[in-house]
């Protein structure tokens, strides 16, 4: 007999059971939600990450930093003895080894590049940016510097474009304030930041020492990117020189950029087993730590959905008896006009396939009607909007559906046995 | 032909033997009719699964052209039945709960025959029958006589060779059972298929070529209507 022929009689014979059916059909679908739903959300958190980690930089760029132990970081920031607020901070010992373990020096970047694979290595500069002139006065502004090759989300000129000194990318967010009506037409114009000359002072409403300095629009930056404080990103030179005009602390993060063709895993090992104190995290670390959490929390979830499909297998068994008991005579004519034993026995696996795979599609569909609830649930937990948590993948499902229609085949390989088995005489004997 | 030879059929276990069928042989010649007769419980439908290879009797040989059955694996004899025989039922076996079309195109689709196929043949053997009006009724809504028409569809849809009858006017009234015989027959002819019908019905069995009387297991005689073919 066609296997086709079989399918078709099996759908019918299910449809003329149609209570039975759906009843053991919910029961999968109960795991099939649980699981579907823990699948869609932890696609909707990884895309998340991915997207967050997406726009903070690039993946082949490691982050290196050191952290002074926390009883050792008391001894460098107290002071010896009461400050005027007039006068600049005492000066941290260049020699002092707890700052120096804090922070990288010249020569430890200088040891960082000479690892090979080691593309370039950069400073994470911080600046004490106050203000940008705006069409009608100043407006609060901050200020980065570019590092590595992180992604800018830049408008204008391509992701990867490496700012030079003198330019400047800005925030879609300044453009009104600053008198442009486009990134187009911004680009080419010059705008001027502030900058504090005493930023230790920072804390004093007295504190209005600036100096200025003017740089080329060369870029927009997308909204998106104002996250990270990037409104207004600058070179890597030009940072470095204001940082140092402002005597800015070195800090205690670096970025290298991986060259194309080395091993991330082996040159991070390297530069961590350079300096005792270095730490290294990639973007690939970070991915993965963030993934490991998700993936765990969505096993988590899809061992209980699973739990639920195993209750439900015995349904499936039980329902897949009653109806070979009650198709006795069936089987029995069936197998008197010369039914094979294996295509009865298929006739019943491809009525449990049918049950199985209905109760994957419902549960896909209820898993569907959940994400519906999107938006609320972007909302209670503060996302941004049109943030999606939960995304039913396509194929994802299309999986989960085969798989219970696989299980439920698997759970129906008894009584389908026992329908193959049946005695033909016997079973047209039962009046 | 179909030749019966020594079949021994015997249920239970040692302590608790019951022999159904003992030494039983006889002739059909191909295209014949042969009525199965004797008491209730004397061995008929038992003889008649074992010819069929429904059963398997511990002894004996049931050759058909040339061919023993009960030497066949299961699936083999099982491919024979759907291709070469088929069967009518006292209580008609129809599938209530399918349409008459379904019914019939069982046979087809147990033997591997397209769907266009399919739905010529069942046509005509509806036809045949008398049912064609009924064709998308479901069985459940027939009255007994159109069920065991019915049945006689289904079961010469396929053109089988052999055609096996277990009491088939068992639960019918006499004017419905003679006309549900006479398709039998008409089939027979029509097609040159042997008929083997069991029956109590001594008016029926004397319309057959031949027939076997059975009791309490043994052949005891064996009449052949045009003067002794097989006697
Ligand atoms: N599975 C079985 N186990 C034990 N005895 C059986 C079994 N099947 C049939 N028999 C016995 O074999 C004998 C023949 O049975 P069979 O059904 O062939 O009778 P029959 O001639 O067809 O009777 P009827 O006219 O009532 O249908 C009976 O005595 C019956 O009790
Ligand atoms: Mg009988």
């Amino acid at each position: 007999m066609r296997r086709i022929d079989i399918a078709i009689r099996a759908g019918k014979s299910l449809r003329q059971a149609k209570v039975r059916t759906v009843l053991t059909s919910l029961a999968i679908a109960v795991g099939a939600t649980t699981i579907c739903l823990a699948l869609a959300a932890g696609n909707g958190a990884r895309d998340l990450i991915s997207n967050f980690v997406g726009l903070r930089g690039d993946e082949r760029a490691i982050d290196v930093f050191r952290m002074i132990p926390m009883d050792e970081v008391v001894e460098t920031v107290v002071p010896t003895g009461p400050q005027r607020v007039d006068q600049e901070p005492e000066e941290v010992d260049e020699a002092d080894e707890t700052a120096m373990r804090g922070s990288f020096s010249e020569q430890d970047i200088e040891e960082i590049r000479a690892i090979p694979g080691v593309a370039n290595v950069t400073r994470d500069v911080w600046l004490a940016t106050v203000s940008v002139d705006g069409v009608d006065g100043e407006y609060e502004a901050a200020s980065s510097v570019q590092r590595g090759r992180q992604l800018n989300e830049f408008i204008g000129v391509e992701n990867d474009y490496r700012l030079q000194a003198g330019e400047v990318a800005v925030s879609e967010w300044y453009l009104e304030a600053l008198g442009f009506s486009s990134v187009e037409e911004a680009i080419g114009e010059t705008v001027r930041l502030n900058f504090l000359a005493n930023p230790w002072r920072a804390a004093r409403p007295d504190n209005t020492d600036l100096f200025s300095k003017e740089f080329r629009i060369v870029a927009g930056i997308s909204e998106e990117a104002r996250r990270f404080s990037r409104e207004f990103l600058i070179s890597y030179e030009d940072g470095l020189a204001i940082a140092t005009e402002q005597r800015m602390p070195n800090t205690s993060l670096l970025s290298v950029e991986i060259a194309d063709g080395y091993d991330m895993g082996e040159v991070r090992d390297k530069i961590a087993a350079q300096h005792e104190g270095n730490r290294v995290q990639s973007m690939q670390d970070m991915y993965e730590e963030m993934f490991m959490m998700v993936n765990i929390a969505q096993y988590g979830l899809m061992g209980f959905g699973a739990l639920a499909i195993l209750a439900s297998v015995f349904g499936v068994i039980n329902t897949q008896y009653i109806s070979v008991l009650e198709r006795t005579r069936q089987i029995g004519l069936m197998k008197a006009l010369g039914m094979r034993r294996r295509d009865v026995a298929r006739l019943f696996r491809y009525e449990a396939a049918w049950i199985g795979a209905l109760g994957g599609m419902i549960g896909v569909a209820v898993a569907l009607l959940v994400t519906l609830l999107n938006p609320v649930i972007a909302g209670v937990l503060e996302l941004e909007e049109g943030v999606r948590l939960l995304q039913v993948d396509a194929v994802q499902a299309v999986i989960l559906v085969v798989s219970l229609a696989v299980v439920a085949v698997l759970a129906g390989y008894f009584p389908a046995r026992k329908a193959a088995k049946l005695d033909p005489i016997e079973a047209l004997r039962t009046e | 032909m179909i030749e019966v030879k020594k079949i021994t059929k015997t249920y239970g276990d040692k302590k608790n033997r019951f022999t159904a069928l003992s030494d039983v042989s006889f002739t059909i010649p191909d295209g014949a009719s042969v009525a199965i007769v004797g008491k209730s419980g004397s061995g008929k439908s038992t003889l008649m699964h074992a010819m069929s290879g429904l059963d398997r009797p511990q002894k004996g040989e049931i050759i058909i052209d040339g061919r023993d059955i009960l030497q066949m694996s299961q699936a083999e004899v099982d491919g024979f039945r759907a291709r070469e025989m088929s069967f009518v039922f006292q209580s008609f076996f129809v599938q209530g709960n399918e349409t008459c079309y379904e019914n019939v195109s069982l046979p087809l689709e147990i033997n591997n025959v397209d769907r266009g196929t399919r739905a010529e043949r069942v046509k005509k053997a509806l036809e045949a029958v008398g049912l064609e009006e009924k064709m998308k009724s479901k069985a459940k809504n027939l009255s007994g006589g159109q069920k065991q028409r019915l049945a006689i569809a289904r079961a010469i849809v396929d053109e089988p060779k052999i055609l096996f009858a277990d009491e088939p006017t068992g639960n019918l009234d006499t004017a419905t059972g003679e006309k549900v015989v006479e398709m039998l027959f008409d089939y027979s002819r029509a097609e040159g298929a042997t008929l083997i019908i069991v029956t109590h019905d001594a008016e029926l069995a004397a319309k057959c070529d031949m027939q076997v009387r059975i009791v309490d297991g043994k052949v005891e005689k064996v009449l052949g209507k045009k003067g002794g073919k097989n006697a």
